[in-house]
């Protein structure tokens, strides 16, 4: 489950609920595409209340990095619960999106360009 | 009657030539002849063969009938009636009184003789078909006292012949047969069990026979005959019990007839009821089709309402193009008119709360339909949804104004209502067709996906090499594979494409011939990398990537080089250090980034390797398997723990026992797939190395 909320003119906030498995990630996908084509490109993704991510989770937000920095853009998670982080880790994420500890420090990441 | 066609044959015609010969002597008596001295009781033993002869003559012919339908019985009954009636009256109409009475002619004594043949006939036959009938269906109790009536019956003549015509014993014969026949007439099953369209004519049938056996009964006690017959009728207890009989059953069984007659109409529905709701489950289980259900609906509901035309159409709300038009009895154009109508003005059409259908009566007077000429008077409207959400409407049309009473509509709402409870069938059954049919498609792409890891490992005096794996629900995306290289280093290879099912199968398949054929070239792990990562970004959609470790043991050198392209870490135990490590380096999954920065990424390792050490490759399957409350995870250390505590295994045991231990963590609960490849460093291989 998803809840979306606007921080800005081109920011948006995305807070991730429970299992992000491969049914999720269509629906992710469809919000993600949604929020593009609205003009939003800097996108902060809580992550405080997701339990798990499955690998067709994170290609969702994989195949949008590069339309995203094209814009100017980008992902940023934040809250990242140790499991969550681990996946992340591991695929090499953390070098390709911002991970950070906090909203405030995802605010401030989003707009560093 | 068990009896062989030959056997019974013969027996009916014995009984014929009885009845025939001894009918015959009686004739000779009527015609002044009289018995010798030696033989006083002759008549009396004659008319007992004659009863008798009859009475097997009818058993035989009813038995020798191989279909029973008591209606054809009742009806040559009847005629036989009839016959018996002519007979006994056309010589009092033909002639006068007196003629009769004077010398008789020879044409008169045939008459006589025919007559109380007819007499006895009809009667016997009355008595024993009638019982019969009703015996026929019965139990054991009913045959008991179907036999117990014949016993009597075949009794009486035996003991006048014999001279023992004692009154107290006839009564009692009288009394057993009459018990024994009332309580047959009372297994009223035959008559309820009828055929609708064969209830009224065995009405006629039974009310004619009593009719007829009354006439009959009242000519034998009052002979209004004015001239002796071979047989004393009215003394004869054998005529006066059978007629009895034939009259009781008659009557009786005609009486419940006409008052079961209103019971029958409403069973006839619940009959009706009954045959559609097997036809239609029948129909439902034959052909799996809804079309074919829909139609046997229309033909049904249209033959027992006695409605002209009946149709079933889907309804569409948006468009009065309604599709699906399953048609009996009109035309298309009408339909269409009727379709266009009810689209155009649903106000008009509403249905009443408390009912499940439409009727109009007098359709050219209703203000809509009447502007249209059809070719029907009235219309009954029954509105229905199946299981999957679709409208539908059953229309009924009438050539009357008012087509439609209370009866049919509630048996046409039945039929509506069977009919969707067997088109639910028949979804559900689609669905599980399909739903076997996709998990055919699965297990077959399994099957295939099994295929493209490899069988078998190359067997190595250095090292001694195993895969194993279990797969999950759906198909998955994991891949290994190993090779040796020119320098007898080996290669393997541990992925996994992410997403699960059949595209990431896919994926995997076309990954196979990528891998393989960059392998071919020996590549070391940066390369190989590089070379992959250029392969995925243009092979696979955005969002698709593949995880993957490469390494190259090289025996020769002792050394392990590989690079982590964002797979699980790979794990190694280091038999000098008696020491397990996880070996998280840096590495980005493939697929994410394009081919430069990935490049810039990439950093192969290079680790010590010595005798007894122990690499096992393995896929998130086994990690991120979880408890069956889903709260805990197997886990790095559970994994590195298994593989320090079983070390002295050799590679295949090590990898059964990893599976059986994240098996037994996980419970039956597999989400992923798992797969598992360890390499043991054999300690001959590091000898033989040194010499």
């Amino acid at each position: 489950m998803e809840i979306i909320s606007k921080l800005s003119e081109d920011a948006l906030k995305i807070s991730l609920v429970g299992e992000l498995d491969a049914n999720g990630a269509i629906n992710l996908d469809r919000i993600i595409s949604k929020a593009i084509a609205d003009g939003y490109y800097k996108i902060a993704v809580d992550c405080r209340q997701l339990e798990y991510i499955s690998s067709a989770g994170l290609g969702v937000f994989i195949s949008y990095i590069s339309e995203l920095k094209s814009h100017n853009g980008k992902f940023v998670f934040y809250h990242l619960r140790e499991n969550v982080e681990s996946v992340f880790n591991i695929l090499g994420l953390q070098k390709v999106v911002a991970i950070t500890h906090d909203f405030t420090q995802a605010k401030n990441q989003l707009h560093e360009v | 009657m068990k009896n062989p066609i030959a056997h019974s044959l013969s027996l009916t015609w014995l009984a014929g030539l009885i009845t025939l010969g001894s009918f015959g002597l009686l004739m000779l008596f009527l015609a002044g002849y009289r018995a010798p001295v030696y033989l006083p009781n002759l008549q009396a033993f004659t008319e007992a063969a004659f009863y008798l002869g009859t009475f097997f003559l009818v058993r035989q012919l009813l038995a020798g009938l191989g279909s029973f339908h008591a209606a054809e019985h009742l009806l040559r009954l009847s005629v036989l009636g009839l016959i018996t009636l002519a007979l006994l009256l056309l010589p009092a109409v033909l002639m006068p009184r007196e003629a009769a009475t004077a010398a008789p002619s020879r044409w008169l004594l045939i008459m006589k003789g025919l007559q109380s043949a007819f007499l006895v006939f009809y009667f016997t036959a009355g008595a024993v078909a009638g019982y019969q009938i009703i015996g026929r269906q019965g139990s054991a109790r009913s045959r008991k006292a179907l036999l117990l009536l014949y016993t009597c019956l075949a009794a009486l003549p035996i003991l006048q012949a014999w001279g023992l015509d004692i009154p107290l014993l006839n009564y009692a014969l009288f009394a057993t047969a009459g018990a024994a026949g009332l309580s047959l007439l009372f297994r009223v099953d035959w008559l309820v069990s009828l055929d609708s369209k064969l209830r009224k004519s065995t009405l006629f049938y039974l009310l004619a026979l009593s009719f007829l056996s009354g006439i009959l009964l009242l000519k034998t006690f009052f002979p209004e005959l004015h001239y002796e017959l071979p047989i004393h009728t009215a003394e004869s207890h054998y005529v006066v019990l059978t007629g009895f009989l034939t009259l009781g059953f008659s009557l009786i069984s005609a009486l419940f007839l006409l008052f079961h007659l209103p019971v029958a109409a409403i069973l006839d529905i619940r009959e009706a009821e009954k045959k559609h709701l097997i036809e239609v489950g029948l129909e439902a289980e034959k052909t799996h089709d809804l079309h074919t259900l829909l139609a046997t609906l229309a033909r049904q509901t249209r033959s027992s309402s006695s409605a002209s035309a009946a149709w079933v159409t889907r309804v569409n709300n948006e468009s009065p193009e309604n599709g699906y038009p399953i048609v009996e009895g009109i035309s298309l154009n009408d339909i269409k008119r009727i379709d266009y109508s009810l689209h155009a003005h649903p106000g008009h059409f509403q249905l009443d709360r408390a009912k499940d259908f439409l009727f109009v009566r007098d359709l050219e007077k209703d203000p809509v339909l009447g502007n249209h000429v059809l070719s029907i008077r009235s219309l009954a409207i029954y509105p229905f949804s199946l299981q999957d959400g679709s409208e539908w409407r059953l229309c009924l049309g009438f050539e009357v104004p008012n087509g439609l009473n209370e009866h049919l509509a509630r048996e046409v709402s039945h039929f509506v209502g069977h009919t969707r409870l067997s088109a639910s069938h028949v979804c559900t059954l689609q669905e599980v067709a399909a739903k076997a049919r996709l998990e055919k498609d699965i297990s077959i792409g399994r099957e295939m996906q099994k295929r493209l890891l490899p069988k078998a490992f190359p067997l190595s005096k250095k090292a001694d090499i195993a895969a194993d794996g279990i797969s999950a629900e759906e198909i998955g995306g994991d891949y290994y594979d190993c090779h040796v290289m020119k320098d007898q280093s080996i290669a393997v290879l541990m992925a996994d494409v992410s997403g699960k099912g059949t595209p990431a199968a896919l994926h995997v398949a076309e990954m196979k011939g990528i891998f393989q054929s960059l392998m071919l070239s020996d590549p070391e792990p940066e390369e190989f990398l590089s070379l992959a990562n250029r392969a995925v970004n243009r092979c696979f959609d955005k969002g698709m990537f593949i995880t993957v470790l490469y390494a190259v043991i090289d025996l020769d050198k002792q050394e392990l080089r590989y690079v982590r392209g964002g797979h699980c870490p790979l794990i190694h135990y280091n038999a000098k250090e008696h020491k397990i490590h996880t070996l998280q380096d840096d590495g980005l999954g493939l697929g994410i980034i394009n081919g430069e920065s990935f490049d810039k990424t990439l950093m192969s390792r290079k680790v010590k390797l010595h005798a007894g050490d122990i690499i096992v490759l393995y896929t998130d399957g086994i990690v991120e398997s979880r408890t069956p409350d889903a709260f805990e995870e197997f886990g790095y250390e559970r994994l590195r723990d298994c593989i320090y505590l079983n070390m002295e295994l050799d590679s295949k045991s090590l990898n059964k026992k990893i599976l059986r231990e994240v098996q037994s963590f996980s419970g039956s609960s597999i989400r992923d797939d798992m797969s598992l490849m360890t390499i043991k460093i054999k300690a001959n291989g590091q000898n033989k190395n040194h010499n």
